[in-house]
């Protein structure tokens, strides 16, 4: 696939805004973190910008990136990053489904652990039921393996980020990471 | 590879949910390349105790079954067993 001039201008448009909007938080001193905390808490966001900065500076000075979606993908190629069971699990939802005819069911919920690409699917009919379904899961692992779930990896879908999921995370002393806007590539176990 | 079964046995596409599950339960058993040619659940047993899963023969999906009447539902002239279509694995049981 072709990265065009436009899906590049709009690439580097979205970046200069996130970039921009985590840098007046900084320095507006809004998150009340030092540097080190707020190096740590954004550090797969800076090291994604690092890797797109190094990315355009070292293409042709003519934006020639003819295979620069392969490049993207080649970025995010999924890789095993822990060496211990449920340290990380992604997550994602599928649907709503068209057809569903003969059941209720319109989406379903899709958990990988990263170490063993062990996949665990729950069939919802509301995208509501995702905190409950998170929640069972969370305890049948707890239960049935005897690990804790540490690092939490999803999009940014609405049905990961709401107050009852990030109440459950801070109780739990779980590490929810969201991939970027427009960089589902960030997900890619998952999706 | 849910597409897949589900045109391949030409099941109408409402039965997704069993497709779903079925693959997930065949990835859980497949080798990955970037396990080193395992599978998640050899993987799984090496960190964790895992609860003793059966392992039974698959099971093409959406094939013919015959399913076995207990003797208590039927009479000396009834069929011993019906015919059924295969829709996937049960999940706490060891069963189809």
């Amino acid at each position: 696939m072709v990265l065009n001039v436009e899906v590049f201008t709009t690439l580097m448009r979205l970046l200069t805004r996130d970039m921009s909007c985590l840098l007046t938080e900084r320095l507006q001193g809004n998150s009340g973190y030092g540097i080190d905390v707020w190096v740590t808490l954004h550090l797969r966001t800076l090291r994604f910008y690092f890797l797109i900065y190094l990315l355009v500076t070292l293409s042709p000075s003519n934006v020639k990136l003819v295979y620069g979606q392969r490049i993207i993908e080649l970025l995010f190629l999924p890789t095993i990053i822990v060496n211990s069971a449920f340290s990380l699990v992604h997550s994602d939802v599928w649907g709503p489904t068209l057809n569903s005819h003969n059941n209720q069911f319109q989406y379903f919920l899709l958990f990988v652990d990263d170490f063993s690409r062990m996949t665990w699917v729950y069939f919802l009919k509301h995208k509501s039921e995702v905190p409950d379904k998170f929640y069972a899961f969370y305890q049948m692992i707890h239960t049935q393996f005897g690990k804790k779930i540490q690092v939490f990896r999803s999009d940014n879908g609405g049905e990961f980020v709401n107050k009852s999921m990030q109440e459950f995370f801070r109780e739990n002393d779980l590490i929810h990471q969201t991939s970027c806007p427009n960089i589902p590539q960030q997900n890619g176990v998952a999706k | 590879m849910t597409r897949a079964m589900i045109f391949y046995a030409q099941v109408p596409t409402g039965f997704w949910p069993e497709a779903v599950a079925t693959s997930a339960y065949l990835l859980n058993r497949l080798p990955f390349q970037t396990l080193k040619h395992k599978t998640p659940l050899q993987i799984l047993a090496t960190q964790t105790n895992i609860p003793l899963v059966q392992m039974l023969p698959p099971r093409v999906f959406g094939c013919s079954v015959f399913v076995h009447i207990p003797k208590a539902n039927r009479t000396k002239f009834d069929p011993c067993a019906e015919k059924c279509v295969f829709v996937g694995y049960a999940t706490h049981q060891k069963g189809y």
